[in-house]
């Protein structure tokens, strides 16, 4: 029974604690509410069942954000294994964002809206919600992959595995199509004329 | 020389792997007398460092939600007893 009670204290503890340490880790990461949820928990009950490996030499935090970032990774992964066998939401995918942009020689037909210089801290605080809201609105396959690499630093060997990509080759076109998404919306979102 | 499309596709390339030094000096070339692939290069740029930002966490990140955290409270009382029968 006292071990009942010590998880529970110990889990409430950890959620108050580093609840929203945890929350603004999935948040960019992670565009499903209720998969935001079930990864917190997952990752808290985790922690409790493995808390005798916890030598307590790295902050309980950061302990439990490795926990949380490997939780992610593979829920992504997941994620994106579903998406390739649905295949519905590919086409949007693979369609070059550039091309209306260019003209048929590859110059451009209209240039890019320069951005907003953020100057002050709230300036640049909402340029990272910009930002985020931009991840958020990828297609799935390209988020995936964006978000491995530019938020949890995976290097190119790993994605290919880990997104199950056919080649190096193909991850480059994907990382290129969803980094011009992302600058697209920033026009729209914080461009000097928006 | 490269046009605007081979320019781009190059800084993308500069994003995720080294450059030969051939497509080094054609992008360089290319962003002499190119004023929209300079600003282009200039939006990564920025984009990278607000990257960063979103990496590490900032310090006025949303907090959890209330409603949330009682809901993860609640499961997490009903887990507990799971968490210690295994």
């Amino acid at each position: 029974m006292s071990a009942i009670v010590d998880a529970r204290h110990e889990l409430e503890r950890w959620l108050s604690e580093h609840g929203d340490a945890l929350y603004a880790y999935a948040l960019p990461r992670v565009r499903e509410a209720a998969a935001v949820e079930d990864l917190i928990q997952d990752t808290l009950i985790a922690a409790w069942q493995a808390r005798a490996s916890f030598r307590g030499g790295a902050a309980v935090r950061t302990w439990l954000i490795g926990i949380l970032k490997h939780k992610i990774i593979d829920h992504l992964r997941v994620a994106q294994r579903e998406t390739t066998l649905g295949a519905v939401a590919d086409d949007e995918a693979e369609r070059d964002p550039l091309a209306g942009r260019m003209d048929g020689v590859g110059h451009w037909r209209i240039d890019p809206i320069a951005f907003r210089d953020p100057r002050t801290i709230l300036e640049q605080a909402e340029l990272r919600e910009a930002m985020r809201r931009c991840i958020e609105a990828l297609p799935v396959k390209l988020r995936t992959v964006f978000v491995l690499k530019e938020l949890d630093g995976l290097d190119s060997p790993e994605l290919v595995a880990v997104a199950g990509i056919s080649s190096l080759n193909h991850l480059w076109v994907m990382l290129s199509r969803a980094r011009e998404r992302v600058r697209a919306c920033l026009e729209r979102k914080w461009g000097r004329e928006a | 020389m490269l046009n605007c499309r081979e320019a781009v596709a190059l800084a993308h390339a500069e994003e995720d792997r080294l450059l030969t030094w051939r497509e080094r000096l054609g992008l360089a070339l290319h962003r002499l007398y190119c004023a929209p692939c300079r600003l282009y290069r200039r939006q990564l740029d920025l984009m990278r460092t607000v990257i960063q930002g979103l990496r590490a966490t900032p310090p006025d990140a949303p907090a959890m939600p209330d409603a949330l955290r009682e809901r993860l409270r609640q499961r997490l009382a009903a887990c507990g007893d799971d968490a210690t029968a295994s």
